[in-house]
């Protein structure tokens, strides 16, 4: 199964009767691609994501463009073709802890949506959850299978998230700031697995992030919004050799590094 | 040079609550083992390491927000490593702290005056606090007109400025700086930062920045202090300890941090471990 | 405690208005019961017994009918609010001043003030109330004043246990931390820090005690245990009402709408008092 191409056209969000979120906003995701979408809080980065997976929050509605995606329209859909479009798609959440039910153990947790979307009895899912977490290289996922979220460590937990966003072979997944709640070397061997796994299951990834540096190292493109505008868009190699918008290159002088003597640009 | 804040074979143990069994005493927890860790007037060292490090730990004990085990604690020359809370008191106006959560951290019922006005109150400072008030919160870049609202009603980046300003409002010799811009968006730290570079150069202030963001450290401090498990396993210049990591696990640290550039290679630069 | 404008603000919340008004109506009645009343509590007209409502109001007239003794039925009504409110206001605050302060201290200062506490509301409300408060009144006697004391020592942990485990909570956040940075010292930390950001909890507990505290007295008073039977209170006229109600609803029906009214009014108003005093939710 290989990633589909995802293209966001003129999309504009709004809250009701209040102030506009997304302004006209437009992206492609090729198959196979991670595309990185970049911006301060507030820009409305993971309003992106989220009008992708339908999860709008209350009272914020889609007011124009379109998002077509594995070929198909998703604005506009009605509820039972949006869960179906739905199967196609994953998120990998920012807060471990808190996408996780606290009071029901990960094999049941994992195994829901496999049978959901693929169908599958409990014993198969069983078995996929299992085999999923040998992938994300938990040790021990007979015994983590049976724990409960609060018995597993952070990174522990976004593996088993990662494992499960995985676990329908999804043509796309939204990674939203999947790495901003964990430790550098956490980070590190996270962005290697969902790096490996988008390889090896050709799945396309949007990344939601606030952070340059990640950007860097995972995404093959990247879009910066300011304020719910695109200021630019570019393949990585490009933008990080060169970046052409004042706004970009403003978050590139904010963003300390720890090679080189402070020079904090306010 | 005689040392501001110091800590002297510091041993820290906790107990643990969770593990607590009926009428026994819950069994302790050891954080910190043996740290000697020192900061002189004016410096401003970062305290870096992850999570369970012990960081937040040695800074809440030098502050003597929590008691020792073993060792010992001093401020400005005097031994406070198991000083009574009425014998701190008088100490508490020099040493400050700038928490985390800007949030959490004030008072949700009490205006971001009366907030800002606590520490003068508690040394007994019954003069009008209002002028002070507003020139520390003038001095946080806040303009006096919030001097009347409520926590709630403030920008993340606002509220991070009102507990600068509690903060200083004494003229503290000792500030500790827990986590206090991991929570913010770049342009936002880059402000605060700048803002901490401009008061510790007005006032003097030396700054204890505990922060797992190796690179925030660089724009602010002289010194680094690399914690891992309750130890402290190397400190030095900045310059120094960047460029060249003596200590394997400042090098895995330093190795994990991702930086703006693009390195085709960094990703599978280090053998895969097993959560 | 209170911000600027708290007030005025709360008069456009409609559940503090609602509440409020139901209850002013209700202290109205009970201050000047005298003046209100149309006929004495206690006359008996024996030629009027159980008289249907008759809203002609000339002489002799009972506008909500009159009970098996003849005795006029809006009458005993209004002087019944008298019981009602002096057992929700003195009952009430002081189970809420008892176990606030108990949840309090409980709370703040931990360790063996607070095993003893905790260990203590654990056993007491492990007994059935009901039966507990039947047991209390038998042994200091009947009347008022052993309802009020019935209510006192069994409520009190329910605010205890609602009370330490906000003060657990308030405890534990940063802003006490940064007031012991700032140097003060516990007892200032209490009251200064925490004990305004419980007390509102504490008052929206208040308002549904004061309701709860009702409803007991009528229990009581309907199983006989509270003030004597001819006095007028509503749980009293509700176990009358019960054995006439095919004759003369009337009796059962006025005391159980008023009852109703002043329980709602005390959880309306506490369900606003709520709103208004978070300043998030406001």
């Amino acid at each position: 199964m290989s990633g589909a191409a995802l293209d966001i056209t003129n999309l504009s969000v709004a809250i009701r009767r209040g102030p506009t979120l997304l302004h006209g906003v437009s992206l492609h995701v090729a198959p196979g691609e991670v595309h990185g979408l970049v911006g301060m809080s507030g820009a409305g980065k993971s309003m992106v994501g989220r009008c992708l997976l339908g999860i709008l929050p209350a009272r914020v509605g889609i007011t124009g463009g379109s998002i077509r995606f594995a070929g198909q329209e998703l604005v506009g859909l009605n509820e039972r073709d949006r869960r179906r479009a739905g199967a196609q798609l994953a998120l990998i959440p920012q807060d471990p802890l808190s996408a996780l039910n606290p009071s029901r153990r990960i094999v049941s947790q994992m195994t829901d949506v496999m049978r959901l979307r693929l169908g599958l009895t409990q014993s198969e899912a069983t078995a996929r959850a299992l085999a999923m977490l040998h992938e994300v290289h938990i040790r021990d996922p007979e015994g983590v299978l049976h724990r409960y979220p609060h018995e597993l460590s952070g990174g522990m937990r976004q593996r088993v998230l990662i494992a499960t966003a995985f676990a329908c072979e999804p043509k796309l997944i939204v990674a939203d700031e999947p790495t901003t709640a964990l430790d550098v070397t956490v980070q590190k061997q996270i962005l290697r697995l969902i790096r490996d796994l988008q390889r090896s299951h050709q799945t396309s990834l949007l990344f939601v992030t606030h952070d340059l540096g990640v950007v860097a190292k995972i995404c093959n493109s990247v879009t910066v919004l300011n304020a719910g505008r695109v200021v630019e868009q570019a393949p990585v190699a490009e933008m990080f050799a060169a970046p052409k918008d004042p706004y970009t290159q403003a978050l590139f002088a904010a963003t300390p590094r720890y090679d080189q003597p402070g020079g904090v640009v306010a | 040079m005689t040392m501001l804040a110091e800590a002297r074979a510091l041993h820290v143990a906790l107990p643990n609550q969770s593990a607590k069994r009926p009428f026994r005493a819950a069994p302790l927890i050891h954080i910190l083992h043996g740290v000697d860790f020192a900061i002189a007037p004016g410096e401003a060292v970062g305290i870096v390491g992850e999570s369970g490090s012990g960081k937040t730990t040695l800074g809440r004990a030098l502050l003597r927000l929590l008691e020792p085990s073993g060792g010992q604690v001093q401020f400005a020359g005097q031994d406070i490593t198991h000083a009574s809370e009425a014998t701190l008191r008088p100490l508490r106006a020099r040493m400050q702290m700038i928490f985390q959560n800007p949030l959490a951290s004030l008072n949700p019922r009490r205006s971001i005056a009366a907030s800002v006005a606590a520490p003068l109150w508690a040394r007994g400072d019954r003069a009008d606090p209002r002028p002070r008030v507003l020139a520390a919160l003038e001095r946080a870049g806040l303009s006096g007109s919030l001097a009347d609202r409520y926590p709630h009603q403030l920008s993340g980046g606002q509220r991070q400025r009102v507990g600068i300003a509690r903060a200083i409002v004494t003229e503290p010799d000792f500030i500790l700086a827990d986590e206090i811009v991991s929570g913010l968006d770049v342009s936002t730290q880059a402000q605060i930062l700048d803002l901490l570079r401009q008061l510790r150069r007005d006032m003097g202030l030396a700054l204890a920045f505990i922060t797992h963001d190796l690179s925030v450290v660089r724009v602010l401090c002289e010194r680094v202090v690399v914690m891992h498990q309750g130890r402290i396993v190397e400190q030095g210049r900045c310059e120094d300890v960047f460029a060249a990591p003596a200590h394997p696990y400042t090098r895995r640290l330093l190795s994990a941090v991702p930086l703006p550039e693009i390195d085709p290679d960094w990703l599978d630069a280090e053998p895969e471990e097993a959560a | 405690m209170t911000t600027p404008g708290t007030l005025r603000h709360a008069l456009t919340n409609w559940r503090v208005v609602t509440g409020g008004v139901l209850l002013l109506v209700l202290l109205v009645a009970a201050v000047f019961a005298a003046a209100l009343s149309p006929y004495d509590p206690l006359d008996q007209d024996l030629a009027a017994q159980l008289a249907p409502p008759d809203w002609h109001f000339g002489r002799d007239a009972h506008a909500l009918g009159t009970d098996s003794l003849g005795r006029d039925v809006l009458s005993r009504l209004i002087y019944g609010s008298r019981v009602a409110l002096t057992v929700a206001f003195v009952a009430g605050i002081l189970t809420a001043v008892a176990g606030t302060l108990l949840g309090l201290a409980a709370g703040f200062f931990g360790g063996w003030i607070d095993a003893l506490i905790s260990r203590a509301v654990d056993i007491w409300s492990s007994f059935p109330p009901v039966l507990l408060s039947i047991i209390l009144v038998a042994l200091i006697g009947t009347g008022l004043w052993s309802v009020v004391a019935a209510i006192v020592l069994i409520d009190w942990t329910r605010f205890c246990r609602v009370i330490r485990a906000e003060t657990l909570k308030q405890r534990r956040l940063d802003y006490v931390d940064a007031a012991v940075v700032a140097g003060l010292r516990p007892r200032a930390i209490l009251w200064r820090e925490i004990v305004p950001n419980v007390l509102p909890l504490a008052l929206v507990l208040l308002t549904l005690e004061m309701g709860l505290a009702v409803v007991i007295e009528a229990i009581l008073s309907f199983v006989g245990l509270s003030i004597s039977s001819d006095a007028p209170s509503w749980g009293g006229m509700i176990a009358e009402g019960r054995e006439v109600v095919h004759q003369a609803p009337w009796v059962l029906i006025g005391a159980m709408l008023v009852l109703l009214a002043t329980v709602l009014g005390f959880n309306v108003l506490g369900d606003g008092l709520k709103q208004e005093l978070d300043p998030v939710l406001r």
